[in-house]
């Protein structure tokens, strides 16, 4: 078993500036989308087929009604409970030997359920393929021992790489630091989803980011569900066909009792 | 705002497959539970099932980015997959449902040379009806699990969704029998007797919706609000609650409690069925769309 990775992004010092959102673009041979503006310099709106990684940009109005803008690299946070890959139905969304979980495009077929499933939007349906896709953190720069392209490019120090638990202590140390200089400081990503290859350390609640607080796998009602169905299909079975057709008075009995189960 | 990922195609598959399912295991129960009673049920149901479930098989096929590699799903299985799961019991329903069909059919074509071989063959439709009412069910309840292990918005509050979706997939199963039955001039009697199953089927219906609805509106309020105020409301309250569960339930009250001048029309159940049905499919669009809001 490979060393398992992982990437720190230190929102407190992102400063917008989408480097990473070209350097994916370049390496991974994305094409550009052409979008509207907006509203905001945040472009493009979501995650897409062909952006594996974009940087949110939040409003968070203060009390004193100054606002202080956000800005958070986003992209598949390859989760230790994925959605993905347990809802995959073709075996395509896979986890690596490196924890990395990846979509294999010779195996997507493009049912788009991994989309809906997913807790954090990180993947999405490219058209000009047909299929799901989404970051698979560079894994053919890691072969050859090379950072991912976006924290390669970063030029503020915002992002990290490295074996999963350096990065934890590295996040650790850095939200010791914020606090000691009087910030609010947040580790995400460290048990989320059974713990996250991607953390973060944030300057402000998870919440202000835009990051689901208390994310659920896509198991988590599945038996509970299909309890209900049973539950329901032995009442529906017996409640309205058994009362209203069973036949009591019937002397040409064609079949004796043979058949009576109720499946349920 | 994000563009739906599952669109409308999958509503309409949603709605049919229930549908075609339900009719088939609804006219098996009938038929069962009378002791063969009601053959008539059973034939119908199957008729009607085999087409709907195949055409809601071809619309998930191509809905999908790649419908030429729809085989990938034959070949594997992800027991925590909703939809693996889901593509295993459609395909199984499917088979079994299709000779359960042939077994009528044969019968129906008389002389037919390339039937024979499934004529005279009740041990064969017997089994088939039984498997395919195991089948039929858990099917009818997948489209369900499958909504609420997907969607992010429903998978964590309930474990109703399964539930809701095989209790009204079996009520539009009636409906369309029953539609079918009053447009073959059938036996007056065997449409009373399902329009009053499924008055019983839209009660418990009623009740697992005002469960799940607390339940959401306990977990997600803003998508509980969606529904029953803000965008999804009117299409909700008119279509799904009112077309769907309360004028179907009182018109079919009423026409049990009334004479028999009244009840002897066919155009009543008919009314009900229609309106069931577009409730049925309404209620699949609107936790569709709405369970893929984003939070």
């Amino acid at each position: 078993m490979a060393d398992r990775m992982g990437m720190l992004i230190d929102a407190s010092k992102c400063m917008g500036c989408r480097g990473c959102q070209v350097a994916c673009k370049q390496w991974n041979d994305l094409p550009a989308t052409k979008t509207a503006f907006s509203g905001s310099y945040e472009n493009p709106p979501q995650i897409e087929g062909n952006t594996w990684t974009k940087v949110k940009f939040s409003e968070d109005r203060q009390s004193d009604g100054t606002v202080s803008f956000r800005f958070l690299k986003v992209q598949c946070m390859h989760c230790t409970e994925a959605s993905c890959i347990s809802v995959c139905a073709s075996g395509a969304a896979t986890r690596m030997d490196n924890g990395y979980v990846i979509i294999d495009q010779n195996k997507c077929i493009g049912c788009r359920n991994c989309v809906l499933a997913c807790p954090y939007q990180a993947v999405a349906f490219d058209p000009a393929t047909g299929t799901s896709r989404k970051c698979w953190s560079c894994q053919n720069r890691l072969e050859n021992n090379l950072q991912p392209a976006c924290v390669k490019t970063c030029p503020s120090g915002a992002l990290g790489f490295g074996k999963r638990e350096d990065m934890l202590a590295l996040a650790k140390k850095r939200a010791q630091e914020l606090k000691t200089a009087g910030k609010d400081a947040y580790i995400y990503g460290e048990k989320e989803l059974g713990g996250t290859n991607i953390m973060y350390v944030l300057d402000a609640p998870p919440k202000v980011y835009g990051l689901p607080e208390n994310p659920k796998p896509a198991t988590a009602g599945v038996s509970t569900n299909w309890m209900g169905v049973l539950v329901g299909a032995g009442i529906m079975a017996f409640a309205p066909f058994k009362i209203l057709f069973s036949d009591k008075s019937t002397g040409v009995n064609k079949t004796p009792e043979a058949g009576v189960n109720k499946n349920a | 705002m994000h563009e739906a990922d599952w669109s409308i195609i999958i509503a309409f598959y949603l709605f049919v497959a229930g549908m075609g399912v339900a009719a088939f295991y609804t006219g098996v129960l009938a038929n069962l539970f009378s002791n063969d009673k009601y053959p008539r049920l059973a034939k119908y149901g199957s008729y009607i099932g085999v087409p709907l479930i195949l055409l809601g098989v071809l619309m998930l096929v191509f809905d999908l980015g790649r419908p030429e590699a729809f085989w990938r799903f034959l070949f594997h299985l992800n027991p925590s997959s909703t939809m693996s799961v889901g593509v295993w019991l459609l395909t199984a329903f499917s088979i079994i449902s299709v000779l359960n069909a042939l077994t009528w059919l044969a019968e129906d074509a008389g002389e037919s040379s390339v039937l024979a071989m499934f004529k005279d063959k009740p041990g064969l439709r017997r089994a088939t009806g039984l498997t395919g009412l195991a089948f039929g069910i858990l099917t009818a309840g997948y489209t369900g699990v499958l909504l609420s292990s997907t969607s992010t918005v429903f998978r964590s509050i309930t474990p109703l969704m399964g539930m809701l979706f095989l209790v009204s997939a079996t009520s539009t199963g009636i409906a369309v029998l029953m539609l079918a039955l009053a447009w073959r001039k059938e036996d007056h009697h065997i449409i009373q007797k399902l329009a009053k199953a499924d008055a019983v089927v839209i009660v418990f219906e009623v009740i697992i919706f005002v469960l799940f609805l607390i339940n959401l509106n306990t977990a997600t309020p803003e998508v509980a609000a969606a529904i029953l105020s803000g965008s999804y409301s009117l299409l909700f309250w008119v279509g799904v609650i009112a077309c769907g569960l309360i004028i179907p339930l009182v018109v079919e009250l009423y026409s049990m409690s009334s004479g028999k001048g009244l009840s002897s029309s066919a155009a009543v159940p008919a009314i009900a069925s229609v309106l069931i049905l577009i409730g049925g499919f309404l209620l699949r669009y609107v936790l569709l769309f709405a369970g893929q809001s984003p939070l």
